[in-house]
């Protein structure tokens, strides 16, 4: 019995040792960090056009022309705005998605199984969870930049009408981002070639930017269509920074809000175990 | 046909077939695109258009998008396989070396390459076409021509393709090859007619040739033949002619020195 | 095909005259002339650089050659590439199997570039792969082989069309002894069978053991020609002494190294002395005074006929 009684603690404080090993440092990951700059700095060139240049071809594409088309039948699903402006902030959402999820694609699955650079790295203090902090702080932090062009030229251009809106938007998209960089990760650190990545992203992104309240809204879907929507992050994404540059008010933002946080924390942690898995093998 | 006519580029293409018996689902998930776009533009955004003039009557937009959609599958189709597979070949495999030692030289390469591209464009433009026949928005038997008229599109693009790809010198320079098909797939008269470009700027779409490509389809799918389909079909085959020389040329230079 | 040699002389299947190539500013193959008969088993050594690959890519019409004159099978080979291309079998000196086939559809697809029909195809398939022990891995991805069995497949894919010459650009480079020695039955298998063989090596033994006659390239021509046997009477003695001395030979006086044996050569670490006997010439070393940490005698190899005619080693 005293036995018993002496070991419990040992074994309480045994567990809260081995989740301290496992969890990530609260600083460390900046390292991580610092060496995806180091990387991005020499080859940013490739990224300018799928980050910054091509949101802003679609848009032009799409939402002017488009725009002509839809002419003043554009009131009845805009409230009011031109078509451009509608699609504008939703493009911006959908942009923060299809450079998280692809940066968190291919660049993640060469350090883990081609240059194998992230072997290296938890051989030094860093452990699995900083380095998976760190890559997705990195996406992140890109899609932030890329985001923050995006709504400078709506600025610009007058799209967008209020800058503290602008703002909020910005917002959005980092959120956005995480809510799709993490679970993407998850996903690419437990792939050994890219084969996977032509189904995921031409059967679940590719659709999600059409979908999600981009281009027109998701009450014209069908019923289930909607529930599926809804599930997704992006549709919230799109609501969430569509209210902001409309300046209409949402209900439930919280919802919102919270749903965008939960893909991005779980994505998080299935992120770090799947990759910790992968490591210690 | 072709078997006999060019035995040894049709050899080329079989060696596709062998990779690709293995990979067909990647094949399949390509259809998928050109479908989301009817079902998220055409549908959804067409939902709020309603109908749009063409040829003189008000049609609905799907039918208006659709035909855009198929030789836009066709394009995606070649221009994928002539410039990533192509150039993986070029650069990493030396598969190149093994069939040059063989009686198959560079322009059986060539053409046999740009077959098997173009048969992935045929592939998807004939799904597609069902897609469009299931969906009521084919408005002419003629538009059981479009997978014929796509090998225009399919073989101008592979060539094109294939020719700048022997120029690439790593995977970062398809960043740029992006920055040129985005813009030409959403600009080429794909989702509005080209009437709605001001002055110069139309004629400049004019000249895409995507724009041409999707001129062809379009007018086959509406049963509206007209004499601008055969500058389609020049304009399409010269870039192919082109294209093909230029790519057989830099083969030359790479594989033969 | 235009073979007009008289029946008594073996025909020439490859005749080179002048035969140059030139990247840029530098000959890679420098008016060489040479020529490969019927059935026989024909190599080009050399160290690495000398023109070798660059050779038999010109033999193979991929390598368009800058003057001279080529007949393979009495063809130009710029100009009938695809015909010739036809009747030989090459295996490339870096590994060129289809890393996106299987073993045996690497055959099979080798076979429609040969324009032969399937179903042969498939026999001479199968039957290649019996005969190079690869049977058991035929469904098997390429990338996961051994580099025994690569090489192995690689020639049995060259064998697919049953060409008249086979082409080996350096095949048991890489290779472990176990797997070069297999490799070596394998090729003096088919040249009993009637196939015309042309090698390249930088190994000495396998050109020793392997060719009938050969040829020895260095810098992008040719310097001796001949059987393995008669370039060693030719160009060697009969024995070799080889003395040792790690502190480096530039001490040496060369009036001492002329009066041991018929010739020498210096390298940085060893005097080789070409001689009839060795012990004989061992003992006058010692009588002038020399004193290797150690030495030996053997009998000479194609080795001492490329540092005799060149001065240098043959994997320096
Ligand atoms: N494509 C090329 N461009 C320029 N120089 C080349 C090329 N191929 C070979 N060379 C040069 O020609 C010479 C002979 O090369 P090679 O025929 O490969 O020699 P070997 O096969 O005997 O090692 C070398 O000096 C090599 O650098
Ligand atoms: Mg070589």
């Amino acid at each position: 019995m005293t036995a018993a009684s002496s070991v419990a603690p040992n074994r309480t404080r045994s567990r809260l040792a081995a989740i301290r090993e496992a969890a990530p440092h609260p600083t460390r990951w900046r390292h991580v960090v610092a060496y995806m700059i180091s990387v991005y700095r020499r080859e940013w060139q490739g990224s300018v056009f799928s980050g910054f240049i091509e949101p802003l071809v679609v848009l032009a594409g799409l939402g002017i022309g488009l725009g002509v088309l839809v002419g003043d039948k554009a009131a009845e699903i805009t409230g009011g705005v031109s078509y451009v402006a509608y699609i504008a902030p939703a493009l911006m959402a959908s942009s923060a998605m299809n450079l998280a999820t692809s940066e968190a694609a291919w660049p993640i699955l060469a350090r883990v199984a081609w240059v194998r650079i992230y072997h290296a790295m938890v051989a030094t203090p860093l452990n699995a969870a900083d380095v998976m902090v760190g890559a997705i702080a990195f996406i992140v932090g890109k899609v932030a930049f890329a985001a923050a062009f995006f709504a400078g030229v709506l600025l610009v251009t007058g799209i967008a009408t209020s800058p503290t809106g602008a703002l909020g938007m910005l917002g959005i998209s980092v959120l956005t981002a995480f809510a799709f960089g993490a679970p993407m990760a998850a996903f690419s650190v437990t792939q050994k070639s890219d084969q996977g990545f032509a189904f995921l992203f031409r059967l679940i992104i590719t659709p999600l930017g059409f979908f999600s309240g981009t281009y027109f809204p998701i009450e014209n879907l069908p019923f289930a269509a909607q529930v599926l929507s809804w599930c997704t992050p992006l549709a919230h994404g799109v609501a969430l920074s569509r209210s902001l540059a409309l300046g209409t008010p949402v209900t439930y933002v919280w919802f919102h809000v919270g749903a965008l946080l939960l893909w991005g924390i779980a994505g998080s942690i299935a992120a770090i175990y799947l990759f910790r898995k992968r490591m210690l093998k | 046909m072709i078997a006999s006519l060019a035995p040894r580029a049709f050899s080329v293409f079989e060696r596709n077939v062998f990779v690709y018996r293995r990979q067909w689902l990647i094949i399949v998930t390509g259809f998928f695109e050109p479908l989301f776009f009817l079902l998220g533009i055409g549908y959804g955004v067409g939902g709020v258009i309603g109908t749009i003039p063409y040829g003189g009557v008000e049609v609905p937009y799907a039918a208006f998008v659709a035909p855009a959609l198929l030789a836009s599958a066709a394009m995606n189709g070649a221009i994928f396989d002539s410039t990533f597979n192509i150039f993986y070949k070029l650069k990493y495999g030396k598969v190149y070396d093994a069939i040059l030692s063989t009686p198959v030289g560079v322009g059986d390469l060539a053409v046999g390459e740009l077959l098997w591209s173009n048969l992935r464009g045929v592939i998807y433009a004939t799904a597609f076409l069902v897609v469009m026949l299931a969906f009521g928005l084919v408005q002419s038997p003629l538009a059981l021509l479009a997978p014929l008229a796509v090998v225009f599109i399919g073989f101008s693009f592979g060539a094109a393709g294939f020719a700048i790809t022997t120029h690439m010198r790593s995977w970062k320079d398809f960043d740029f090859l992006f920055i040129v098909l985005t813009p030409l797939f959403l600009f080429s008269a794909t989702f509005y007619p080209v009437e709605i470009y001001p002055g110069a700027l139309r004629w400049i779409v004019e000249l895409s040739p995507l724009t041409r490509g999707t001129h062809l389809v379009r007018s086959l799918c509406f049963g509206d033949l007209n004499l601008f389909m055969l500058v389609d079909i020049a304009y399409l085959s010269a870039i192919s002619f082109i294209g093909y020389r230029h790519a057989v040329r830099r083969l030359g230079v790479l594989l033969l020195k | 095909m235009g073979m007009t040699n008289s029946a008594s002389e073996p025909t020439a299947l490859i005749r080179a005259q002048g035969l140059t190539k030139v990247f840029g500013a530098r000959s890679a193959v420098d008016g060489i002339d040479f020529e490969v008969r019927d059935g026989e088993f024909f190599g080009f050594l050399g160290p690495n650089g000398a023109g070798k690959t660059t050779t038999m890519r010109m033999i193979a019409g991929v390598s368009p050659r800058t003057s001279g004159t080529l007949e393979i099978f009495g063809q130009d080979p710029d100009l009938h590439g695809s015909e010739i291309r036809g009747q030989i079998g090459v295996v490339h000196q870096q590994e060129t199997l289809d890393m996106e086939l299987t073993v045996r559809e690497n055959l099979l697809i080798f076979g429609r570039f040969f324009g032969m029909e399937r179903a042969a195809i498939a026999t001479r398939a199968d039957e290649l792969l019996e005969l190079f022990q690869l049977s058991d891995r035929a469904k098997d991805q390429v990338e996961p082989l051994s580099g025994g069995m690569k090489r192995r497949l690689s020639i049995a894919r060259s064998l697919i069309a049953s060409p008249r010459i086979l082409m080996l650009d350096e095949p048991t480079t890489g290779l472990d002894p176990q797997a070069r020695h297999l490799l070596w039955d394998a090729l003096q298998r088919l040249k009993r069978g009637g196939t015309t063989i042309v090698l390249t090596t930088h190994y000495m033994d396998e050109a020793e053991q392997l060719c009938d006659r050969l040829v020895v390239m260095d810098q992008a021509k040719i310097v001796a020609e001949g059987s393995p046997r008669q370039l060693i009477v030719e160009h060697a003695s009969r024995e070799v002494l080889e003395l040792r001395f790690p502190n480096g030979t530039e001490s040496i006086d060369v009036k001492v190294l002329e009066g041991i044996g018929d010739r020498y050569e210096r390298l940085a670490e060893r005097v080789i002395i070409g001689c009839e006997n060795g012990e004989a010439a061992h003992a006058r070393a010692l009588e002038h005074g020399l004193d290797p940490e150690s030495w030996l005698v053997r009998r000479s190899s194609l080795e001492d006929v490329f540092l005799r005619l060149t001065g240098r080693t043959l994997d320096e």
